[in-house]
């Protein structure tokens, strides 16, 4: 036998030695695999609390008369825990919500429902942009499996027109008939009456299909270090000529943003940077680039639509000024800015490596975590409205001319808050609305708006005026501000039929001009295209129908008789 | 109960299975196509609208440039794809040491998840910490915005899926070679031919079967190229790399414009029809030596 003969032979395996090998490499595969179950069942452990004061408001929401000295804060929880009493003992409820936040905080509440009540709350969470998808995937299978349904309110009309939502009057009118009529102190703010102005919070063709459980505002975040750095302060103003404060309005901002931009070497309040230093992190990744886009569109006074014909106007002088502009000051950012999504920009300005950051007010939370931000950023960060614009279109259509915006104005801001619905296949109504009413009430609430991982944001007075919140974290009563002033001028999301499509077909293109695939105009003049072609599909007099309730937002600020001042403690 | 009645029973299990799970939803599929369906026509009954679905996808800009993004990228991964297996191929019909022990390694991304691959190397291709814009900033001297400009996220896809997909085209090669006939190759060899021209004239001609279907297997599969564009651009930037599939996911599962995503679906069901005939057909014509035989 020759020698590569011999050496063939040797390293042939029996089939013996074969079996035995295969069936060890199977019981280790399977050991391996049983132990990341088991390992993968086991809860995480709860996170400690930080010092600041989510314990306080946790342990407000069991005994809320030490903090509010009323119980009249209870009154909506005791109603949904007496109601459904012991007769859903054993009932688990389940829900379709935003990942991570929905079951981290439905997680931390709901044993508190499930002492009460014996009910159980399963919560799914799916991405955020997937939430509307996946429900629409349930309604129109008729699976049952949701009792309970999260949505982001430009999708709520689509759902409901699936046929996939309940609407809420009988069930409120049943168990708590002034839910959203309540005033101060305990009731919804009035963001909730913006959204929809002229008729109560989420109605659509009469009936209430939501409760909100998210204010979901946009807020200008900053290091209150840096912009009170005195040789920050000075250096700004000998270049620029104004004092260095928060911008508030588009030209500052960009001088700003320009002033803040440090490399590595250069100096910073005193100190040299190790690593490139921006003014700003802003979300301009997919799903993201659009709503920083309407900072700026709808701050110069722009209209999604004509709302006599529905033709967009999108593509008009406020479009291409907006997008212009927000390219301007992208030149000031990050090379790769618009590939930062929500995580890449909190996790810029949290790492202390950006002077200011534009978010929704779970930021605020998230910042003032300690775990969660760099030392140079734990306790110095401040808040505002977003900056608005000098330069505002008035137009006159449909016989409504715009009020223009003084300088004093801030940014509209581009809100879509976060619902509850109640679904229409459920096989347990009363129990989950029960639920719903309890966890959005003001003193269940006033956990899951405060919670540091929790992505619903202040939504009723309460929230804004109780002591426990204003003391909540470092600036906490100028977050909440901040959060008032935003709710009280804003232009919504485009929340009529197929509300989700227009706005992800703005994004694209607002993507194709800022990384420069396609020019301004070109972009915007596609979005129109696919604007015209989705009314067109939808039928025009159905969304004019949805959208001339909404038109008022667009065209002015809030109406005096909605502005209420900020609730005092 | 006779022989042919048997066989038939024998096939009934899999007849069914192909009608519930593959015929029925191809016909309805195309059944949905003439209608407009959509969440806000749910309640009034999904009106039908003929080939309206067809003409608003062939009208549509946006079509056009994800099947011009799909074939663009479909040509270029396949290519690279067949050359690194085809010079892996022909290293590893060789012995040499550890040859055993370094084949597995090599078909290991072919294992692994697809959507974990792209997730990584979009982590890769990262302008601030990616080890690939590192070693691309370091070789250039400039910062490459692999996944913010549209030619060089496409090349990044490419890369992505190169990297995934040429060990399938090694495997396939490997085989391919190793069932070579050496009689052929040793005698061309022994009247003196080099191994350049073994290779050309000898070899290739023999793997021409090999190679045909390793590409119609892997381009068909690459027109389908969906998760590695999902994870690392999104489509982006703007439509930029969005493949034909990615197009048809977006209007069926994002938008939820189903009768839409039907149509385009059946697009794109004869256009691959279309590209594997004509594929085909072309390597059938492709002239072929036979080693001198």
């Amino acid at each position: 036998m020759k020698m590569s003969e011999k050496k063939e032979e040797a390293n042939k395996i029996s089939r013996r030695r074969y079996l035995k090998y295969g069936a060890a490499a199977v019981v280790v595969v399977a050991a391996g695999a049983g132990g990341a179950y088991y390992y993968s069942t086991i809860p995480p452990p709860t996170p400690a609390p930080t010092a600041t004061s989510v314990s306080t408001v946790v342990q407000s929401a069991t005994s809320v008369s030490t903090v509010t000295q009323s119980a009249g804060i209870n009154a909506i929880a005791d109603v949904a825990v007496t109601a459904a009493g012991n007769q859903y003992s054993g009932l688990t409820l389940r829900a379709l919500g935003e990942t991570p936040f929905w079951p981290s905080l439905i997680g931390k509440v709901a044993p508190m429902w499930t002492g009460a009540t014996g009910m159980t709350v399963s919560v799914d969470g799916v991405p955020t942009y997937t939430m509307r998808d996946k429900a629409l995937n349930e309604i129109v299978a008729h699976t049952g499996y949701y009792d309970i349904i999260g949505a982001w309110y430009y999708a709520l009309v689509d759902l409901v027109e699936a046929g996939g939502i309940e609407p809420l009057d009988p069930y409120i009118e049943k168990y708590y008939p002034t839910l959203f009529t309540d005033g101060p102190p305990y009731g919804f703010e009035p963001m909730v009456n913006t959204k929809w102005p002229g008729a109560n919070a989420l109605k659509y063709k009469g009936s209430t299909y939501a409760i909100v459980s998210d204010g979901d505002p946009w807020i200008f975040y900053y290091r209150t270090d840096l912009y009170g750095d005195p040789g920050e302060q000075d250096a700004f103003k000998s270049k620029y000529g104004y004092p260095l404060a928060v911008p508030q309005d588009f030209d500052q901002w960009r001088d700003q943003l320009e002033f803040w931009r440090r490399k590595p070497g250069d100096s910073l309040a005193g100190k040299k940077v190790t690593a490139d230093f921006y003014g700003g992190s802003y979300m301009e990744a997919r799903n993201f680039a659009r709503t920083m886009f309407e900072v700026f569109f709808y701050s110069y006074g722009g209209i999604p639509f004509d709302p006599d014909t529905m033709e967009p106007l999108i593509n008009g002088p406020e479009g291409v000024k907006a997008l212009n502009r927000m390219m301007e000051l992208n030149s000031f950012l990050a090379l790769d800015v618009s590939t930062y999504d929500y995580t890449a920009a909190n996790n810029q300005f949290s790492g202390g490596n950006s002077a200011s950051y534009m978010s929704w007010g779970i930021s605020g939370k998230i910042l003032n975590a300690q775990a969660f931000v760099s030392p140079a950023v734990y306790g110095n960060v401040g808040y505002a409205p977003v900056p608005g614009s000098k330069d505002y279109t008035t137009r006159a259509v449909s016989g409504m001319t715009q009020t223009p915006v003084t300088i004093n104005q801030r940014g509209k801001d581009p809100i879509g808050p976060g619902v509850t619905c109640l679904s229409s296949d459920s096989k347990n109504k009363d129990a989950a609305f029960l639920f719903m009413l309890w966890i959005t009430s003001p003193s269940i609430s006033m956990t899951t708006v405060f919670d540091p991982m929790g992505s619903w944001d202040p939504n009723r007075y309460v929230h804004f005026s109780s002591l426990a919140a204003q003391s909540n974290f470092k600036n906490a009563s100028q977050y909440l501000q901040a959060q008032w002033n935003a709710q009280t001028f804003v232009s919504p999301d485009i929340a009529i039929l197929q509300g989700a499509v227009y706005e992800d077909k703005l994004d694209i293109q607002v993507l194709s001009a800022i990384t420069r695939q396609k020019s301004v105009q070109d972009a915007l003049n596609q979005v129109a295209t696919d604007w015209a072609a989705i009314t067109a599909s939808v039928g025009a007099d159905k969304q004019k129908a949805i959208y001339q309730l909404m038109y008022p937002l667009y065209v002015s600020p809030v109406p005096d008789q909605l502005r209420i001042a900020f609730p005092s403690s | 109960m006779g022989e042919k009645q048997v066989a038939y029973l024998l096939i009934l299990p899999s007849i069914i299975l192909l009608a519930v799970f593959t015929a029925f939803p191809l016909f309805f599929s195309l059944y949905l196509s003439f209608f407009n369906v959509n969440p806000s026509t749910t309640r009034s009954g999904y009106p039908f609208i003929g080939l309206n679905n067809y003409i608003q996808a062939v009208s549509d800009p946006v079509f056009w440039q994800s099947l011009f993004n799909t074939f663009y990228m479909v040509f270029f991964l396949v290519t690279i794809e067949l050359l690194i297996g085809l010079v892996l191929a022909l290293t590893f019909t060789e012995e040499f040491k550890f040859k055993n022990r370094i084949t597995p390694i090599l078909i290991i991304p072919t294992m692994v998840v697809p959507i974990a691959i792209g997730f990584t190397f979009k982590l890769f291709f990262t302008l601030n910490y990616g080890i690939i814009s590192y070693i691309g900033n370091w070789m250039t001297g400039a910062s490459i915005p692999w996944l913010i400009n549209g030619t060089y996220a496409t090349w990044a896809i490419i890369i992505t899926d190169v990297w995934e997909w040429s060990p399938f085209m090694f495997m396939m090669l490997l085989a391919g070679m190793t069932s070579l006939p050496q009689a052929v190759a040793e005698a061309a060899q022994l009247d003196g031919s080099s191994t350049v021209q073994t290779f050309i004239n000898i070899t290739l001609p023999l793997l021409r079967p090999i190679i045909l279907v390793a590409l119609l297997i892997r381009s068909i599969d690459a027109l389908k190229l969906f998760d590695v564009p999902l994870m690392l651009t999104g489509g982006g930037p703007g439509t930029s790399t969005q493949t034909l599939t990615f197009y048809i996911y977006n209007e069926q599962f994002i938008y939820y414009n189903q009768g839409y995503g039907a149509a385009t679906s059946f697009l794109m069901l004869v256009i691959v029809m279309v590209f594997t005939t004509l594929f085909i057909r072309t390597g059938a014509w492709f002239p072929g030596k036979a080693g001198g035989v």
